[in-house]
């Protein structure tokens, strides 16, 4: 058995850059992140935070030309995926890692059955007979629990519910067995009910000794599903902990926003918090921290110097300079916010 | 399946029934005939005489279902210039219409296609470069002037293919590329930006997450998605081809369907010309007819 | 602050009541049904998507009625019939108690100033060659005949009360971010002072930091000019936070209905039981062992016999397969449309097998 406390993925140091002809966007800028075996580590941000490019990078299926990773490594067990070979790469992606991507519509060809583009990743890693890879495909099928797997291997994409084909893309990432999963927002468009089945899938899959990156901007699938989390804002992690821990006692002002803005069943009716301002334009980021513009605890400091990424009290990460010590804090802002509007 | 198969069957049929309605009615529309067969001096009774031979009297509509149980029958009447069955006359000059559109398709599939596909798997290359600029060129110069400049190059000048007329591969070159030069550029940028199109889709990308080699991933996903609307567009082409080949056919002096048409409705020999639309239009009712089932082959999605 | 008192509800939720209709827009059994195209046997009906088949409530003066459900609840048809943009198959739809088709024919004016709409892509909804100021001013210059100056004013007014300067007008919307563009489709949904506004999930495209924003401003905005709304999303705590009744959709038909508050103090039919239980909550403390309800979302071309939800019911009984339940109020404000909610208003309970099958 390996090492209970080595992580099974590790980020260090990870930078992500687009050339456009606009300007340069450093859309992963400097990201630490570790995934341990048997684990959920949600990643959570808006768009523009850069946490589907990060998931991208550690596959290095970043769109190139424009798209290139700059810095960093991604070790997987120890081996740094960014400098091997392309055929090492191969071998590794979608057998020890695999992603699944966020549209089950446009992410499976649709001239291809089912059951074929599930054997294709069985094929690109194993050298089986006819029969092992059906059968290997249908093992997989079944373990992301479609039923009748045998006879739906011969159905095309449109043939299966939304739900389902979010399935298809599950049995895909796990047919080769892989020991990290990234799923780039799987759920996003599902309906509510199948989602939660899905996250039971995922559950299941992580009980297994999975370790799962989940990108998400859901902070309730966040809550229910995940280990750890990491909050991403402007291509940096700002906050990291156990979901516990940033859940009650959030330190970054962005996720203390964040958490308090999202409207929560049986809370009350009335006003929400808001965060104010909008999200940063990626080719022009404020000088400092990048948050500091919409922070209601941002000082001149903020606004100068960008924060490192240091210990958090309490467990986990936190890059902040004037972080938020009490709840309380947000709800004397809420009260001027509504007294504004009045 | 079924149900598209026979919709479109009866789709084709009804197409083909306005068609003869419609050429019926234009070539009656457009002037009349008899005018150009009598002598200026003759008299109404001689000019009565000739309509009624010609069938050419009577109410339209009688008129109409004489020529509708005729052509039933394949009897689209005796031309009126030749005297001879008008449909057998376009059927003789079939065979050279469909070997110059033949060796058009071939070159617009063998140079169009290949060079499109390369540039659409390497975009920006040299290939991509060269070939966008040829197709350009392709779709901006004019039929006619194109035909008239190879054959002053080539023909006169450096002597290397004859001029015109019917003949062998020497003589099918030139017409070939002056049919074909719009379809091969337009086939070229068609199935670069299919390729393009498609290489960029979510599911080429998990492809690759998965861990397949790229000229895998090239062959299985690519080509094969992108195939569909090339197919579709090239068969269009070919249509195109055995049906509009009207200006090289006249400048190259082949004889083929295109020159008769031309020919005939200039000299308003309207049993030809009824004959020739109605094969122009069973051709391309069945090339799209065989389009449309091939679509329903590539893609599932459509079957059902 | 949103009033703490709730709004004359338990009334006006009860749809053709003997008394005078004060509601803004009532709804009476309102059918949608989609023919699909006919097949080779062309003498055949062809199969129908049964949207919606059979919805009735009403939104009283300055009520927000928000309506939940997943896909195929039909909750986007009864936005569509609303607006006018589509005709019921039958059933009506009342606007201050006239009906709404016949209002289109004869007084479109009236409709179009009085009903107004904001729907789910911001992106989508403004026309990205017309200028903020074109967008915002339309309605005031088809219906309100409003030209030059006082339509200019009245335009930066609007933007205003939306919280954007109104230097903004002379920009086109691809140069704001989503939240920017959805509150210009507020600014020019509120221009004609309608009487209602439908929002088609008005949140769910954009970026969670500015959904709280766009909320805030449309219950500030509801407070100041008292209109109602008919709020249609798929997110539960947002229709319940912002929402005074709520009804539930499935499959065309309407399941339950009661005061927000109800939603979750007591949830009575077994779909909103199931659905609320799906919902994941964004507070780890809560996080329960739950049973993911079954099985898929039913289709509409074919729903299910009986109650459309009984394959998936854990507690369906026998009648359930043959009977439609009808939805009748069994407390005050609340109805639903289950057998087995018995006439004091009682929940049926589920089975207990449940716990022991966790696996």
């Amino acid at each position: 058995m390996t090492n209970p406390t080595a992580p099974l993925l590790q980020v260090k140091g990870l930078k992500t850059h687009f050339h456009t002809r606009r300007g340069v966007v450093r859309a992963v800028d400097g990201v630490d992140l570790e995934v341990q075996a048997g684990e959920i580590l949600g990643l959570v941000g808006e768009s523009g935070s850069g946490k589907s490019n990060v998931c991208l990078s550690i596959m290095r299926a970043v769109s190139g030309p424009a798209g290139r990773i700059v810095a960093g490594e991604v070790l997987l067990d120890g081996r740094d995926l960014l400098k091997m070979s392309d055929s090492e790469l191969r071998a590794v992606r979608g057998r020890e890692i695999a992603m699944m991507l966020q549209d089950p519509t446009s992410s499976l060809n649709p001239v291809l059955t089912v059951g074929t583009q599930v054997a294709e990743a069985v094929n690109a890693h194993r050298t089986e007979s006819g029969s092992g890879v059906r059968e290997a495909v249908v093992r997989a099928l079944r373990r992301v629990q479609i039923p009748s797997a045998e006879q739906r291997q011969g159905d095309y994409p449109h043939q299966f519910s939304g739900g389902m084909r979010q399935r298809v893309m599950a049995a895909i990432a796990v047919a080769c067995e892989p020991r990290v999963i990234l799923a780039d927002e799987p759920t996003t468009a599902l309906d509510v009910t199948i989602q939660a089945q899905f996250l039971d899938l995922m559950r299941g899959l992580r009980d297994t000794g999975i370790g799962i990156l989940y990108v998400t901007h859901d902070l309730g699938v966040v809550a229910e599903l995940c280990d750890r989390v990491a909050v991403m804002y402007a291509g940096k992690i700002v906050e990291t902990g156990t979901v516990e821990e940033i859940f009650a006692r959030p330190r970054h002002p962005y996720t203390a926003g964040l958490i308090a803005s999202v409207p929560v069943l049986a809370s009350g009716r009335g006003r929400l918090f808001q965060i104010q301002g909008v999200p940063p334009d990626p080719l022009d980021l404020p000088s400092g921290c990048k948050f500091a513009p919409r922070c209601f605890k941002a000082t001149s400091q903020c606004l100068e110097e960008d924060p490192p990424l240091g210990e958090r009290p309490g467990g986990g990460a936190l890059r902040c300079w004037h972080p938020v010590e009490d709840i309380a804090e947000l709800e004397t802002v809420e009260e001027g916010q509504a007294h504004a509007a009045n | 399946m079924a149900r598209y198969f026979v919709t479109r069957m009866l789709q084709a049929g009804i197409t083909l029934w306005l068609v003869t309605v419609l050429v019926f009615v234009l070539v009656r529309l457009s002037g009349d005939p008899i005018q150009l067969l009598v002598s200026p001096e003759a008299t109404t009774a001689e000019i009565e005489l000739v309509r009624q031979n010609y069938g050419l009297d009577g109410p339209w509509l009688d008129q109409y279902v004489t020529f509708l149980t005729g052509a039933l029958q394949g009897d689209f009447g005796s031309s009126i210039r030749f005297k001879e069955p008008a449909m057998e006359l376009v059927l003789e000059r079939l065979p050279a219409t469909i070997k110059l559109a033949a060796a058009g398709m071939a070159l617009t599939i063998g140079f169009g296609l290949t060079v499109g596909v390369i540039s659409g798997l390497r975009p920006s290359g040299f290939v991509d470069r060269v070939g966008s600029m040829i197709a350009l060129l392709g779709q901006a110069v004019p039929a006619f002037w194109l035909a008239i400049m190879l054959i002053l190059v080539f023909s006169v000048q450096l002597g290397w293919f004859p001029t015109s007329g019917y003949g062998g591969f020497m003589h099918m070159i030139l017409p070939a590329i002056a049919l074909s030069h719009f379809s091969t550029a337009a086939l070229m940028r068609l199935s670069r930006s299919a390729i393009l199109d498609v290489t960029g889709s979510d599911y080429v990308r998990l492809a690759h997450l998965k861990g397949v080699h790229p000229f895998r991933v090239a062959t299985r996903h690519v080509l094969r998605n992108a195939a569909i609307p090339i197919v579709t567009l090239a068969s269009v082409q070919l249509i195109g081809m055995l049906n509009g080949a009207i200006v090289t056919e006249t400048i190259f002096a082949w004889p083929g369907v295109g020159r008769l048409m031309i020919d005939s409705v200039n000299a308003r020999d309207f049993p030809v010309i009824q004959a020739g639309v109605f094969v122009t239009a069973v051709m391309f009712i069945a090339g799209n007819l065989i389009v449309d089932f091939t679509y329903a082959l590539l893609d599932p999605r459509i079957r059902y | 602050m949103p009033p703490t008192e709730a709004l004359p509800a338990a009334t006006t939720t009860e749809p053709s009541s003997a008394e005078p209709d004060v509601s803004v827009i009532s709804v009476h059994d309102l059918v949608k049904h989609f023919p699909l195209q006919r097949g080779l046997r062309f003498w055949v009906e062809p199969p129908t998507v049964r949207a919606l088949d059979g919805v009735s409530f009403s939104i009283a003066r300055g009520q927000t009625y928000g309506l939940v459900g997943e896909s195929g609840s039909g909750k986007s048809t009864i936005a569509n019939l609303l607006l006018g943009l589509e005709t019921p198959t039958s059933g009506e739809v009342l606007f201050s108690g006239q009906p709404v088709q016949r209002l289109l024919k004869s007084d479109a004016r009236t409709y179009r100033t009085g009903v107004q709409a904001v729907f789910q892509n911001p992106n989508a909804s403004l026309n990205p060659r017309m200028r903020v100021a074109e967008i915002v001013g339309e309605l005031l210059q088809l219906h309100l005949k409003l030209k030059g100056e006082a339509r200019t004013r009245r335009v930066a007014e609007l933007l205003t009360l939306v919280g954007l300067p109104p230097t903004y007008a002379q920009r086109f919307p691809h140069e704001f971010s989503g939240g920017q563009q959805q509150r210009i489709a507020i600014a020019r949904a509120i221009s004609t002072n309608p009487r209602l506004i439908v929002l088609d999930e008005p949140v769910s495209a954009l970026d969670v930091s500015i959904r709280a924003q766009v909320l805030n401003l449309l219950s500030d905005l509801q407070q100041q000019f008292g209109m109602s709304y008919l709020l249609i999303a798929h997110d539960l705590a947002v229709v319940q936070r912002v929402s005074d009744v709520v009804g539930v959709l499935y499959l065309g038909k309407m399941v339950e209905e009661c005061a927000s508050e109800e939603l979750t103090e007591n949830p009575l039919h077994p779909y909103t039981r199931a659905l609320l239980d799906s919902v994941p909550i964004p507070d780890p403390a809560r996080r329960r062992e739950r049973q993911p309800i079954q099985g898929e979302i039913g289709s509409a071309l074919n729903p299910p016999s009986g109650c459309r939800f009984h394959p998936r019911c854990p507690v369906a009984i026998d009648r359930c397969s043959v009977e439609e339940p009808p939805l009748i109020e069994v407390l005050p404000g609340h109805r639903v449309a289950c057998h087995l909610v018995d006439a004091t208003g009682v929940a049926p309970e589920p089975p207990l097998p449940e716990t022991a099958e966790v696996a």
